[in-house]
């Protein structure tokens, strides 16, 4: 058994002992059930509370709760579910007796009730605020099988874009709040946990240094610190996604706002709950039909048994018809050719093509199998409640060496030492550790060599391919997150909240070519150490008064402060005397790098809200902010918000037929910091020999100030006919000023290459809109139906003298995907070109985001959720780098002969350009690599899950349920997109555009998973 | 009241934070006005140098068909327009970043420490080191590129970028005579001959060149301290490494080492790697002929040698029509070094150890002796960055003599694959132009 293991057994040892006793107070108990008026079956979820008491329970899976050790009285007894009216009633306890009570909640309008947090100076009703704002109730959603808190977002929120990284274990995902607002700084949203705020850019990529110049070496994907929190963890995660919302947090917070509320105790007796995931992943088809694998067949892990011919069709006989011949090369899709990728009309290099003696032992790389184990307790001791909980993940990745280990605990506490001041003190450790095959752009990686023809290895052979494999590439991620909260209500008019937060991330990451690597005889090794902190002090007080009858008022003040420290050290060794388990001193050359960066952002806001009638809502904000990022000669930095909420419905002249409905509109302004050294003019240490030495780095800007992005949005939020139909809409309009830019500099003006500025001016607009409907409301059938749509139009205003360029241009997004445009693509005729063309936008402008839930009898339950993103364009940065440097590119097929051979029949005008090379006649083609620019649009089936509740068919257990799901496992796209995936991202999901390099595909997975209450 | 109590509390800690961060690492720009920055300055100027000969040589070197491309492109590879000779405003934009930078830097250095050193300016042995990378980065610019860019100028002849080497040489040579370091004062002789040869000034040139022996040497320092440092042609032809990215196959040299065992032109084959790194249409798989004229990543390259200077000789001979002159001076090199033998390069006949044998048959006409000279300029300077300043040269100054085939563009000659060619393009140049980037952020080039 492993350490981790016995760690979480033993925490749930201690939890036992100190938890039973509770079960076995004197005094009644109540048990009971919560389901839904109208029939419409049992509700989990429900909190139960005894008024008066510390007690209660929450309801299970069947409706059911239980709570015992009731003081012998009279008591009133609530039930609270969000999404629903309370429902309270008036029961007597006996001693030793036990009683019972029904509760059926009707659901109400939640986006009225419900309270909310984020960008708020407290805890607020939803009906008081005048901005969008995303809530998932994700304990609703984790029946669905999410390995990911990036996973379990994707598709789920209008606005909301989270794009998939390539296919290798341990890949991040990009995410976007409502389009791209900045050219050059982040535009990852911000990220906190129960109030502490973590890192949301990705963690640094497992490469050498910049300065040894290998940078491709690495699986070229990056880790996400949102990845660091476990799904099953979460109890709710708000979004809020631009500036009229995000105002109160200020300078860092124009790209968005995700917060994450993780599970608390309630009173009662302990709950238990265990998970067991088990499943495997797979890639369908991602290459042309005559080599729908890329060549990478042989080496990919696959669905298990007949299940691999169905999701992955054609791959095994592939991989295994690929070499028939031990002494060739596989068969390499250029006709005649049967050595090596060669298409030579010569002699003079056939002649010297390799011998090849390696004998042929082929084996197959086995299936890619995924599970999860996953135990929490939770429940409430006399004052305290806890929440405490331990997982461990074990899985396989789709290429040889992707494999993966996670572990988390969690321990979450609130304390109420007083019936007004209340502690929280949440806490999760993880560990993350992944090995990695190299691809992605790594010359000496598996992708680039099988999609090249083994250019760089002599030849694409399976003895040559194979030895690939012999590099590391080993990740190791630990992350503590902490937060503590101190609220504290003087009766209703004054609450006072104090948190503090820690997340700490302690990266390893280490790639290894050992002694006697075929390719590098002689070795290399890097080591890269990362220490992320981020530290966060927040304090809000808010004061609500009475000033008329019908008039209310309520006035917050309050302070943010966040300190940011990343610490960097590298090493790159290489040349080793001998084998064995080098380190970095075992090399004859061996050199350092370090970086540390801290940056301080700390502020203070006011805010008034004041409400007339309780329906109408005016709020107004201001928070003011200073950053060490900021240049000398700028001082503090205020972003005013101002916001109304109108419940209209709540008037007495709207008519009950038009349903509820609550207007609001907000304008607010946030802002992104410039990077720590941006404003400062600065020159890098280099070296002559043992000499050090001077290069420019940055010129600097002492006036440099934060991106200021003001958003103005408004909508409406009703529903109709007992909220059986729902819509939100919103339309957002986002104005960046003082956009930090690159001013390019000439060459002849030195090295600095360009100079940050606050020059340009961003437009990013579009509009939101959320439908759901309650088709089929009955006792044993149910059928909900939603439908998000997104639009989002991005375009640059204006960037003062900076001339337009590549992908910045006035009036194009931000940023353009530019390139050769090939007019008549589809035609059998030459490509008639246009150079230097803007295609349109990286990221999608049109997002439609389908969903179903269909409950049968029984409470099976059949959800899918789908997503559609188009309107956007990605440059294949893989095949151009390809075609730079081989015609043996699996796309071009035979393509390349017949046109050198003159035999044209057939061939549409964009495999003309891209797999031109020569001319009839040898005449030379320089190739163009701004050609290879695609339409992204595409479709998947985020998630498609059946539920089956089980019952008590587990011994002592509440309730069971089972459930299937399949991730992405449906594809369509556009008959522009010929290779791979649209939703690739380029070496880190934090770089502003998406791009596909020469990876693997994101994989699809599936996914059986049982879930057991106790 | 509590409430205000609690915005008073915050409010003052944060108006009286400076929000002040001293991040280590990169070193701020005032730190580099003080003497103790001088040797730093420098080194910054000098590495600014070999990184701007870093790719731009190697590109260089393709289009004059000192090495064919066999191999990827971008880094430490040959990029897919000068693997066909054509250095347009659209490809060069590296080259003259880098180019045009160690112009800048060292031009910055020179005008630094004037101003902090007053007087003592005239002796510093870092002021005139300072002078002398400036002079090379310009003799760079000038030879390199077709036209030249100052400070966010207009577009200028190249000669400016010679011109500017000249003078700089010249300021070299005065503060290092005034130091007496002989070296660095034959440094800055070698370089302002080469410049002046380039000038059309003779006279200046064969001044300089007589004070120089022929052993001396002046180089790029390359190191083995970090891979950018490593000597780009080693970089670029890594043993078993992925940038196998040019080959002496289809070049002038591929035959004449194997024919003469030249220590000066050497090249290999490696057992099990037998193609370059990437595919080259029409060819296919180049096969890799490993250039060992460097073989460690520290290894050196010349500047300015005694040896070019005697080549500068040769060459004004016969300008002025005395190619027997010219022919003793360059058969004169050749006979001073002996062949070598590489296993597995079929070196037929040649004995390793012997000297190399005068050009046969002896040029007995200027244009004969001319041809003979601009290969032994091409052996002398292999693989230096100088074979498109040199030919240009001549083809300014009406040099005498022709090329060889590989290095004329051609889309029949028969060499290793019929009807291939050369694979130089018919628009190939003998300078690279000056960045597309360049000119459309300066304002003062339309």
């Amino acid at each position: 058994m492993t350490r981790p293991r016995l760690v979480t057994i033993a925490l749930f040892g201690l939890l036992l002992g100190g938890a039973w006793p509770a079960a076995a107070q004197q005094g009644g108990t109540v048990t009971g059930r919560v389901t839904t008026t109208g029939g419409g079956g049992p509700l989990g979820g429900a909190e139960v509370s005894v008024a008066g008491t510390r007690l209660g329970a929450v309801s299970t899976d069947s409706g059911r709760f239980q709570i015992v050790g009731i003081p012998v009285g009279t008591y009133q007894l609530t039930a609270r579910r969000l999404g629903y009216a309370p429902v309270t009633h008036s029961i007597t306890v006996r001693s030793g007796e036990s009683q019972m009570a029904t509760f059926e909640l009707e659901a109400v309008a939640l986006r009225m009730e419900g309270i909310v947090v984020t960008g708020e100076a407290g805890a607020t009703r939803r009906r008081e605020i005048g901005s969008t704002i995303t809530q998932l109730r994700v304990a609703d959603l984790v029946k669905e099988p999410t390995k990911s808190v990036e996973g379990l977002l994707q598709g789920r929120a209008t606005g909301l874009v989270i794009a998939e990284n390539a296919g290798a274990i341990g890949g991040g995902s990009q995410i976007r709040l409502r389009g791209n607002g900045s050219y050059t700084m982040s535009n990852m949203p911000l990220i906190y946990v129960d109030g502490a705020r973590i890192r949301s850019d990705a963690y640094p990529r497992n490469n050498p240094n910049s300065s040894v110049d290998f940078t491709g070496r690495s699986a070229n994907v990056t880790a996400s610190p949102l990845n660091d929190i476990n799904p099953n963890d979460i109890e709710r995660i708000e979004v809020i996604k631009g500036a009229a919302a995000t105002a109160l947090y200020g300078t860092e917070a124009a790209g968005g706002v995700i917060q994450i509320f993780t599970k608390r105790g309630k009173p009662g007796t302990t709950k238990w709950s265990l998970r067991v995931d088990q499943g495997f992943r797979y890639n369908a088809p991602f290459g042309p039909d005559s080599d729908p694998y890329m060549r990478m067949d042989p080496w990919m892990r696959h669905a298990p048994g007949f299940l691999s011919g169905i999701f992955s069709p054609g791959l095994e006989k592939t991989a295994k018809a690929r070499f028939t011949d031990p002494n060739q090369c596989a068969p390499s899709k250029v006709p005649g050719s049967t050595a090596c990728p060669n298409f030579a009309t010569g002699t003079s290099n056939l002649a010297l093509a390799p011998n090849l003696a390696t004998p042929l032992t082929y084996s197959d790389p086995g299936t890619a199998l995924n599970s999860s184990y996953f135990l929490s307790a939770s429940g409430g001791i006399s004052d305290i409640n806890y929440f405490l909980s331990g997982s461990t993940e074990n899985n396989l990745g789709i290429l040889p060496n992707d494999d993966q280990k996670k572990y988390s605990v969690r321990g979450n506490f609130a304390f109420d030492p007083r019936t007004n001041f209340r502690v929280d003190w949440n806490t999760s450790l993880s560990q993350d550790n992944h090995n990695q095959t190299r691809q992605g752009g790594d010359v000496q990686g598996m992708t680039s060599n099988a999609y090249r023809g083994g250019t760089y290895i002599s030849g694409y052979t399976y003895d040559n391919m194979n030895a690939l494999l012999n590099q590391t590439t080993e990740n190791s991620i630990g992350n503590v997150t902490s937060s503590l909260t101190l609220s504290h209500k003087l009766g209703e008019k004054l609450t006072n909240k104090f948190s503090m937060g820690l997340s700490r991330s302690a990266v390893e990451l280490r790639g290894l070519r050992p002694f006697g690597f075929r390719y590098q005889a002689a070795g290399a090794l890097t080591q890269k150490t990362f220490l992320g902190e981020v530290y966060t002090a927040d304090y809000s007080s808010t004061f609500k008064v009475k000033l008329f009858s019908r008039v209310g008022a309520s006035f917050s003040l309050g302070g943010q402060a966040v300190d940011k420290r990343d610490k960097t050290i590298e090493g790159f060794s290489q040349n080793f005397p001998g084998p064995g388990q080098p380190t970095m001193e075992s090399g004859g050359f061996a050199t350092a790098f370090e970086e540390r960066i801290r940056v301080i952002n700390a502020g203070f806001f006011g805010q008034s809200r004041f409400d007339v009638g309780d329906r109408l809502f005016v709020t107004l904000g201001l928070r003011v902010d200073g950053n060490s990022a900021f240049g000398q000669s700028l001082g503090l930095q205020p972003y005013p918000k101002l916001s109304a909420s109108y419940v209209i419905s709540d008037e007495s002249f709207w008519p009950r037929a038009f349903g509820s409905m609550k207007l609001r509109g907000a304008v607010g302004e946030a802002g992104r910091a410039p990077g720590a050294f941006d404003a400062v003019r600065t020159w890098n240490p280099s070296r002559y020999g043992s000499a050090p030495g001077f290069l420019p780095r940055n010129l600097g800007n002492d006036s440099l100030g934060p991106e200021r992005t003001r958003e103005v949005e408004f909508g409406f939020e009703a529903s109709w006919w007992s909220d059986r139909l729902t819509a939100d809409f919103t339309f957002y309009n986002q104005r960046v000023t003082d956009a930090l830019l690159p001013i390019n500099l000439p060459a002849s003006q030195g090295g600095w290459g360009s100079q940050l500025t606050n020059v340009g001016v961003v437009q990013n607009r579009g509009m939101e809109l959320q439908l759901n409907a309650d088709v089929l409301r009955g006792t044993r059938l149910g059928w909900d139906v939603g439908l998000g749509i997104t639009t989002n139009k991005n375009k640059l205003i204006d960037q003062g003298t900076r001339p337009n360029q590549t992908d910045l241009r006035v009036g194009f997004p931000v940023p353009a995907v530019w390139g050769t445009m090939i007019l008549n693509r589809r035609e059998v005729a030459d490509p008639v070109r246009v150079l230097d063309t803007v295609f349109g936008a990286n990221q999608p402008t049109l997002i439609i985001q389908p969903s179903m839930s269909l409950r049968l009898p029984g409470g099976v339950t059949i959800s899918g959720r789908g997503e559609y993103q188009g309107g956007f364009f990605v440059r294949d940065g893989g095949w151009s780098a390809g075609a730079a440097r081989t015609e043996a590119w699996p796309t071009c097929e035979d393509y390349p002969a017949r046109i050198r051979a003159g035999d044209v029949a057939g061939i549409e005008a964009r495999f003309r350009a891209f797999c031109s090379y020569t001319l009839p006649g040898n005449v030379a083609v320089a190739i163009d690599g701004n050609q290879w620019v695609f339409d992204g649009t595409f479709f998947k089936m985020r998630d498609i899950t059946i539920t089956i509740p089980v019952g008590n068919l587990v011994p002592l257990s509440n309730s069971a349920t089972f459930s299937l799901s399949a991730r992405n496992a449906i594809r369509w796209v556009n008959s522009d997109w010929l290779e791979l995936d649209p939703e690739m991202i380029g070496r880190s999901q934090s770089e502003n555009t998406r791009g596909v390099s020469e990876s693997m595909p994101p994989s699809a997975s599936v996914v059986v998973s049982m879930q057991i209450s106790f | 009241m509590a409430a205000g109590v609690a915005l008073l509390a915050l409010v003052l800690p944060i108006t009286a934070c400076s929000f002040e961060v001293t991040n280590p690492g990169p070193v701020q720009d005032k730190f580099l006005d003080g003497p103790l920055a001088f040797d730093g300055i420098v080194a910054g100027a000098k590495r600014a140098l070999l990184d701007a000969h870093f790719d731009t040589d190697r590109n260089g070197a393709s289009g004059a068909r000192e090495i064919f491309p066999a191999g990827n492109v971008g880094n430490k590879g040959v990029d897919n327009s000068p693997r066909v000779g054509i250095y347009d405003m659209t490809v060069t934009n590296g080259y003259w970043s880098s180019s045009s930078g160690a112009r800048w830097l060292s031009e910055n250095a020179v005008a630094r420490l004037k101003a902090s050193l007053g007087a003592a300016y005239a002796t510093n042995i870092n002021a005139g080191t300072a002078n002398l990378v400036a002079a090379y980065a310009n003799r760079h610019l000038g030879e390199t590129f077709c036209e030249t860019v100052i400070d966010g100028g207009p577009l200028l002849p190249f000669t400016e970028s010679l011109n500017r080497a000249d003078t700089l040489f010249t300021n070299a040579l005065a503060i290092f005579t005034a130091a007496n370091n002989a070296n660095l004062r034959n440094a800055a002789l070698a370089g302002r001959a080469s410049v002046r040869a380039n000038l059309n000034n003779w006279a200046g040139a064969m001044a300089d060149a007589a004070l120089i022996p022929t052993t001396f040497r002046y180089v790029l320092e390359y190191f083995n301290l970090e891979d950018l440092q490593f000597n780009s042609w080693v970089s670029a032809s890594g043993y078993f490494g992925p940038f196998r990215t040019m080959s002496a196959w289809n070049t002038f040299y591929e035959s004449y080492f194997q024919a003469t065992g030249d220590p000066r032109t050497p090249w290999e084959t490696v057992t099990g790697v037998p193609f370059g790194s990437a595919q080259v249409a029409p060819y296919g798989n180049i096969p890799w002929y490993r250039q060992r004229k460097y073989t460690t990543g520290d290894d050196d390259q010349a500047l300015s040698t005694g040896r070019e200077m005697r080549l500068l000789e040769a060459e004004y001979r016969l300008l002025q029509g005395n190619f027997a002159a010219a022919m003793t001076i360059i058969n004169g090199l050749r006979t001073s070094i002996n062949a070598i033998v590489i296993p597995g390069v079929t070196n037929a006949g040649v004995v390793a150890g012997t000297p190399l044998q005068p050009w046969t048959p002896a040029p007995t006409n200027v244009v004969e002796a001319g041809t003979a000279y601009k290969k032994e300029s091409g052996i002398e300077l292999w693989l230096e960055g100088r074979r498109l300043g040199a030919r240009s040269r001549w083809a300014r100054q009406a040099l005498p003599g022709t090329l060889t085939v590989w290095e004329v563009p051609s889309t029949t000659a028969p060499l290793h694959i019929r009807g291939a060619g050369t694979l130089l393009s018919l628009n190939s140049t003998l300078c690279m132009a000056v960045g597309k980037t360049e000119r459309d952020l300066n304002e003062n080039i339309p």
